[in-house]
């Protein structure tokens, strides 16, 4: 009995192993919202541990938190918005993890999700400040980056004096 | 004391600008596609700022595939100084066409602007949309609104060109000989899914073409087009599930019958030809004189209003005829709006014959235009007592304290057993753009008049 129970769990679980080698145990049905890991299961991988050889452990458990939250059902839109609000909220850096893995795992919505939360970050922000957030070094010499400022389409700044028509 | 904190910071920039050489700018690591994608996320201002980050971030703006020419800033300019206008569309335009030349995106996910242009602008327009239509856009908006609010004057209107997708307008011809007519072969119209117009001309005959030239068309907004005709959206083969049609005046007929459409906004009810609609659950409409909307939305036989689970009317005429119309069962309806002019102390209850015919509504809103509204000695009338089951949240917009409103908040509590939430907001609407009073004394005198009436277990919300 006991043998037969398990081993219908296991036709329903994955194991993903993160780079460090730490396992997690996740429905197939929640797991498969990444398509990279849908299309290992549907080719047959079967052995079912999954290597995620450049997800890192602490990477995945918030993939895997997100994954589960959104193939909930008993969560309404609006828990969902709420959840996708508070889970951004979190580091640069950890956002920029979870974007890798989600472009490696293939999940969309993570994508957009943390994409966005990048952009949010850029938003209404001088590139000086960008360039800290993100630690990016301009290579431009101040000419060079005069000239760029200048090139770049936009026509409602700096021109108010010399166009009073 | 005053060289030693200017020391410390000294300190302080020091080791910043280390750790920013050894912490790793791990951003610019990323592939060109995400980084492309997340540039997608901002208005084609922000993302062109990018450019100067570094030379990693100098050409990546160019290739986003969402174009939003946001001037958010300088359209408000606009509309509070009408005299801008001439310059900064000038300047619009010109960025526009100066970013066009620069982009790189082969395919087009958004084209959007969004600026007070008018017919001047015409012979530039034309060229973005066919920059737009060349590059396979999906989500097309040209929200050229006075001030970003208000229509156009006709003669000033910037007009769709129609000779962009081969329909060649010639007077006295019969519209639908075109409609099947093929494009020129060079643009590709077959990517569309919405389309957006606010204050451009575009007939019917454009707005058929898309219909049935482009089959993932699913959303249709037309505001404020002068040459918009007639409108048939027929046939179950169409995607659309989303259309609107405001203040379109010249409009003589809006066909809509046996497709697959979900929600419909229009002003011009009293023009609306309604059958065979099956998926339709939420409608948002007006017109003159109201009388004919609800002949429109249940005429005899018809069971429209029956499957609607959101219903919003635009009743500027007042509600008193409601009173003496009698309603189908709305089986369906969750929510219900009514937007009204707050005409000195003309009473809102006909609303109470819609809201006793909705025996599941949970929701109810009521917002108030006002044109004089003055408050009044009557006494409160007593509306049909009608229990409802379900309603639990009531929202008041541009409320005034006028006896009318006062008898339909009893209404309300009379006979919404599990009425949770009041939503009072004083300030928010206007006809006029003159404040009748601060915002202050109305939020004052809404707390006033409502706290005696409200029971405690009921939320009650001023905003």
């Amino acid at each position: 009995m006991a043998e037969a129970a398990s081993s219908t769990i296991e036709k329903n679980n994955l194991t993903l192993k993160s780079s460090y080698g730490d396992e997690f145990v996740l429905e197939e049905s929640i797991a498969i919202q990444s398509v990279t890991i849908k299309n290992m299961v549907e080719d047959g991988c079967s052995s079912s541990v999954i290597p995620l050889s450049k997800v890192d452990t602490g990477t995945l458990i918030k993939v895997i938190e997100y994954m589960k939250m959104h193939s909930s059902t008993s969560s309404n839109e609006e828990e969902i918005q709420n959840f996708d609000k508070e889970f951004v909220r979190i580091s640069i850096k950890t956002i920029l993890n979870i974007l890798e893995a989600a472009n490696f795992l293939d999940i969309r919505s993570l994508l957009d999700l943390c994409a966005e939360a990048v952009a949010n970050r850029i938003k209404n922000k001088t590139p000086e400040v960008v360039r800290k957030i993100f630690n990016i070094t301009s290579d431009f010499t101040p000419e060079e980056e005069a000239e760029i400022r200048n090139e770049t389409p936009w026509a409602f700044e700096g021109d108010l004096d010399h166009s009073l028509d | 004391m005053a060289k030693r904190p200017q020391l410390s910071n000294n300190f302080a920039l020091k080791k910043c600008s280390r750790r920013a050489c050894t912490a790793k700018d791990r951003i610019s690591q990323l592939p060109d596609d995400i980084l492309v994608h997340i540039l997608s996320f901002l208005s084609v201002k922000e993302a062109a700022d990018t450019s100067v980050l570094s030379k990693r971030w100098l050409p990546l703006w160019r290739y986003v595939p969402r174009l939003d020419f946001d001037a958010t800033k300088q359209l408000g300019e606009v509309a509070v100084h009408e005299k801008l206008q001439k310059r900064y569309m000038k300047k619009y335009v010109r960025w526009v066409n100066r970013t066009l030349r620069m982009c790189k995106a082969q395919r087009l996910d958004l084209f959007r602007v969004r600026f007070d242009l008018n017919e001047l602008a015409q012979h530039d327009i034309d060229k973005w949309l066919e920059f737009a239509f060349s590059r396979q856009v999906q989500r097309l908006e040209l929200d050229l609104l006075e001030g970003g609010e208000r229509i156009q004057a006709s003669d000033y209107c910037y007009t769709f060109p129609a000779q962009l997708l081969g329909l060649n307008h010639c007077a006295g011809q019969p519209q639908s000989n075109n409609v099947h007519k093929l494009p020129p072969l060079w643009y590709n119209f077959k990517s569309v899914k919405v389309l957006l117009f606010k204050s451009v001309h575009v007939t019917g005959e454009v707005l058929e073409f898309f219909l049935h030239n482009c089959p993932f068309v699913e959303e249709m907004v037309v505001h404020g087009s002068g040459t918009l005709v007639n409108l048939e959206v027929v046939g179950p083969s169409l995607k659309l599930k989303h259309l609107e049609i405001w203040f379109c005046l010249g409009l003589k007929s809006l066909k809509i019958c046996d497709t697959n459409i979900v929600t419909l906004r229009t002003s011009s009810a009293h023009k609306l030809l309604l059958s065979n609609v099956p998926m339709l659950i939420e409608v948002d409409v007006g017109g003159h004189p109201f009388r004919h909307i609800l002949d429109t939305i249940m005429p005899r036989g018809s069971c429209i209003l029956s499957q609607l689970e959101v219903l919003k009317i635009h009743a500027y005429g007042g509600l008193e005829y409601l009173e003496h119309y009698k309603f189908p069962q709305l089986a369906k309806l969750k929510k219900f709006v009514v937007e009204v002019l707050a005409k000195e102390d003309m009473s809102v209850l006909g609303c109470t014959h819609v809201i006793g015919a909705a025996p599941q509504l949970k929701e109810f809103e009521l917002k108030l235009l006002w044109v004089d509204p003055s408050r009044s000695e009557r006494e409160c009338r007593k509306a049909v007592r009608c229990p409802l089951h379900h309603l639990k949240v009531l929202r008041l917009s541009g409320y005034y304290g006028r006896t009318s409103e006062v008898e339909l908040v009893r209404y309300f509590l009379e006979n919404a057993m599990v009425l949770e939430k009041i939503i009072v907001d004083p300030s928010t609407q206007y006809v006029h753009r003159h404040r009748v009073a601060p915002d202050e004394i109305l939020r004052n005198f809404a707390k006033l008049q409502l706290q005696g009436e409200v029971p405690p277990h009921i939320e009650l919300v001023i905003l």
